[in-house]
């Protein structure tokens, strides 16, 4: 008997019937997620319902060292939900109820599968909302934005996922199940929530999660700025910044990217801008009104050309929709992209736009620049023909030289996106071996046996209990055989 | 030959303090730290180290962009200096730290391994979320770092929240990069009698930058809202805060503000917001009933100090009484454990509780220093 069988017999007489897909065309709808590149059929696929029902799978794998990894609403741009071919892949989209709503707490308890929107469109009639607001947020999950420690246009102002959890139920590697934090801001001892936060599903798995909800501002208020120049906007931004003006949200879109937009929706963007801004301004109404004349003042000194103010949904919806839209809008303009989400110091992003312009020259390849400009987190998309021979492999070096590009100014390889399968080649260039060893001791301190997701994040773990590759001296402890480094 | 390692060392580069740690883990010695000793009566003494490293040699400012908004320093370096380096981009370092931390010395490291918390963290994000980057050296020498200095980063575990709240445990910070602020223009402040009051100043459309509350034994309770921005919308936030308040006044930055009380054992209780004004009704009547005096400040975002004792009494008493009415709640709803205490209550008293998720805190442990030798007994929970 395999593995697999082995675990299917453990779980089976335990799981509704339809809970567990072992027909290969029914597992292969599962073979990737927001990456479609990459693609592997799981070996098993389990729909849980409840926590016992994930800690009982996980039990099983961890009984017959099977792999597996769970996967949310399948939005995951980094391959962070890439089946593992002889695992389980665990669909936590099936624990989607909202548990409790408590407005005076500011805190609701949601399972893991619940839709980011859902959860603010049921807050909303309170007053409060879910602040962390991915682009794909109408249909991403809350246990992915947890994994992935998820931003959003609006996280400048309002910070990450992990800044608005405060409690989970945690499946460990071995099917244990553990509750940490809750509803109080503070708890004692060593930060689990933070390790867990965007540890994209390599630490174990989360069933249910305690967020913070956010009051809905008084005022919002959505600009629109036309520039010549991506240069003249980013300079803008820095200037809005300096004034001591913390927006909501600022995004920008280059002229490919506002193309492109135009051509998908006719959202209907300044014509013949280098480039827009979107700001939006929200808090109390006097603020957002003092702050609106400063924002326009500095944009005006960058040579700003149209501007425009929405201020109900509806024109605010028609701002949005241009931005929103620009990744799939792309996609309509080239028969394929790649999607980057690097990070720069945001002071520097003229230079790194006038770089990234001539790596696309020297490839040979266009790149459109949609991105969150308020904090530096680029989304270059490299635009390719991958029918064409060579097309793929200049994308790839371009976007790999982006990459470096900004890491070169201090920068990350991953804003919001995750390191998941995709990304994983690029932490050595990141980190030193010395760095992503200490990660693989917190590893392992949750995961000795690399079941939970593996694969992701690090290029060659290192297996727990296997020596650093640093070298140094050995531990006396350790010469006497009465300890392990790890 | 194993070299005898003095027993106080003051390293000027994180490389020094790298080989003086690899040599300590070689000998099998036990090392703690000292920043600006501003936080030696909170957590248990430990055990006497058998090397202290004084980090007032590792002070420098590795970087400050005030148009990205962060600086990178040493971790010996102090917190009221790096304020001031903060200034001159006329912003603002660590907004929700105590101030009387500040006052004493506390340094970067210190403020980060302590996980220190002020009232600001409604509008300002407490400690844990400005701290973008890490640099530290682990039991055996090692440096590594996590994070790095941008605001906006995902690559990787998130090992300086991990660090943040470690009490130098599972590694010695080296330096760190911080998210800045912008300084506000104007601030104000709003006195409420009352507990009361404070939900819906949290629930209203007024963006405090702080609710706090302070109750002084045998007293009323008093909330203090503050509000930060530009003059015009101070003034005006003021005025509506005033008017939805019966009995609330303008006031100014009260004395205590960002201080703790002065007693002899501090219990750092969080709490859910919403049972905040439950938690200081309880306080009073708890009082009345044990004869004890209960100081009680914090944020009603949901973390209090609780002042116990008299410098007459035997605080081991009033502190397990305290804490045995505390940990009747929920510990999802509310959760206390001893922050400062004489000898005697660390001795005698259960000052942790039950921990959600020690368990996995304790292998943590044992991954990162296997030979028990960072700072051992400071830890929460003996960690």
């Amino acid at each position: 008997m395999n593995r697999i069988d082995a675990v299917l017999g453990r779980i089976e007489p335990h799981l509704a019937a339809g809970a567990i897909v072992t027909d290969e065309t029914e597992r292969r709808t599962y073979e990737c997620d927001g990456l479609a590149v990459h693609k592997t059929v799981p070996a098993l696929v389990v729909r849980v319902t409840s926590t016992a029902e994930v800690a009982l799978t996980v039990r099983a794998c961890h009984e017959f060292d099977v792999p597996f990894v769970a996967r949310g609403s399948g939005t995951g741009l980094s391959g962070g939900a890439q089946p593992h071919a002889e695992g389980v892949l665990i669909v936590m989209s099936t624990m989607r109820d909202i548990l409790d709503i408590d407005p005076l707490a500011q805190r609701a308890i949601v399972q893991p599968g619940v839709i980011n929107l859902n959860l603010s469109n049921e807050a909303n009639p309170d007053g409060y909302y879910f602040a962390p607001d991915p682009s794909s947020q109408s249909v991403c999950s809350i246990g992915g934005n947890v994994a992935e420690n998820s931003g959003g246009a609006h996280c400048l102002k309002y910070g990450f996922t992990t800044n608005h959890v405060t409690g989970l139920t945690l499946v460990t590697a071995q099917g244990e199940i553990v509750e940490i934090g809750g509803d109080a801001p503070e708890y004692p001892g060593f930060d689990l929530l933070g390790v867990l936060c965007g540890s994209e599903g390599t630490l174990g798995i989360v069933t249910e999660v305690t967020v913070r909800l956010t009051r809905l501002p008084e005022a919002v208020e959505t600009l629109l700025i036309g520039f010549e120049s991506t240069d003249a906007a980013g300079q803008a931004v820095s200037d809005i910044i300096s004034a001591g003006i913390m927006p909501a949200a600022i995004e920008m879109m280059d002229a490919l990217a506002i193309e492109a937009a135009e051509k998908a929706v006719a959202c209907n963007y300044p014509q013949g801008a280098g480039a827009v801004l979107v700001v939006e301004l929200d808090g109390p109404a006097i603020d957002v009104e003092l702050e609106r004349e400063t924002v326009i003042a500095r944009a005006r000194d960058h040579g700003a050309g149209e501007v425009r103010v929405a201020v109900d949904d509806a024109e605010r919806g028609l701002i949005w929709k241009g931005r929103k839209s620009a990744f799939a809008a792309v996609g309509r303009i080239s028969p394929d992209y790649i999607v980057q989400d690097g990070v720069i110091p945001r002071s520097r992003l003229g230079p790194v736009l006038s770089s990234i312009s001539r790596i696309a020259e020297e490839c040979g390849v266009r790149v459109a620049n949609v991105f969150h400009a308020g904090d530096g987190n680029l989304h270059p998309l490299v635009l390719f023909d991958g029918s064409k021979e060579g097309q793929t492999e200049l994308a790839e070096t371009a976007s790999g030289r982006i990459l470096d590009l900004c890491l070169s100014e201090g920068g990350s390889i991953t804003g919001e996106h995750g390191v998941g399968s995709d990304k994983a080649k690029f932490m050595p260039r990141m980190f030193t071996n010395e760095d992503l060893d200490t990660m693989q001791i917190l590893r392992c301190a949750f995961d000795p046996d690399h079941l939970s997701n593996p694969g992701k994040i690090f290029p060659t773990p290192r297996l727990c209990g296997e020596p650093p590759r640093r070298t140094s001296g050995e531990h006396p402890l350790q010469a006497a055989g009465k300890a392990e480094l790890f | 030959m194993t070299q005898t390692l003095p027993r106080l060392v003051r390293p000027e580069s994180i490389g020094e303090l790298s080989e003086l740690v690899s040599q300590a883990h070689a000998d099998g010695r036990t090392v703690a730290v000292y920043g600006g000793g501003s936080a030696l009566d909170d957590h248990p003494p430990g055990d006497t180290p058998s090397l202290l490293i004084d980090m007032s040699g590792l002070n420098r400012v590795i970087e400050h962009s005030p148009g990205d908004l962060i600086m990178v320093a040493e971790a010996g370096a102090r917190i009221a200096d790096l304020k001031d380096v903060a200034e001159t981009g006329d912003q603002e370092l660590l907004s929700d730290f105590p101030a009387d931390r500040v006052d004493s010395g506390s340094t970067l490291g210190g403020a980060i391994a302590t996980r220190a918390v002020g009232p600001r963290r409604i509008g300002r994000l407490p400690l844990r979320e400005v701290v973008l980057g890490i640099t530290v050296v682990l039991a055996d020498g090692t440096i590594a770092k996590a994070g790095g200095k941008v605001v906006k980063n995902v690559a990787g575990y998130d090992l300086s929240k991990l660090m943040t709240g470690s009490w130098g445990t599972l590694g010695i910070i080296a330096s760190a990069a911080i998210r800045l602020y912008p300084k506000a223009q104007a601030q104000g402040f709003v006195e409420i009698p009352g507990a009361e009051a404070a939900l819906g100043v949290l629930g209203s459309q007024v963006a405090p930058a702080a609710v706090e509350i302070d109750r002084s034994p045998g007293a009323q309770a008093t909330t203090v809202v503050m509000v930060e921005g530009l003059p015009e919308s101070v003034e005006s936030r003021t005025r509506q805060i005033i008017e939805a308040n019966p009995g609330a006044k303008s006031g100014f930055e009260p004395s205590w503000w960002a201080r703790r009380a002065q007693a002899p054992v501090t219990i750092r209780a969080s709490v859910s917001p919403a049972l905040v004004p439950e938690l200081v009704a309880q306080i009073a009547r708890l009082e009345d009933a044990i004869g004890y005096p209960i100081q009680l400040r914090g944020s009603a975002m949901g973390v209090f100090d609780l002042g116990v004792g008299a410098p007459d009494t035997d605080p081991a008493i009033a502190t397990r009484v305290v804490l045995e009415h505390l940990r009747t709640w929920d510990r999802k709803q509310l959760i206390a454990t001893v922050l400062c205490a004489p000898p005697a209550v660390w001795d005698e008293v259960d000052v942790w509780g039950d921990i959600p998720g020690f368990g996995l805190m304790r292998t943590i442990k044992d991954q990162f220093d296997p030979d028990g030798l960072l700072s051992p007994g400071r830890g929460t929970g003996g960690l």
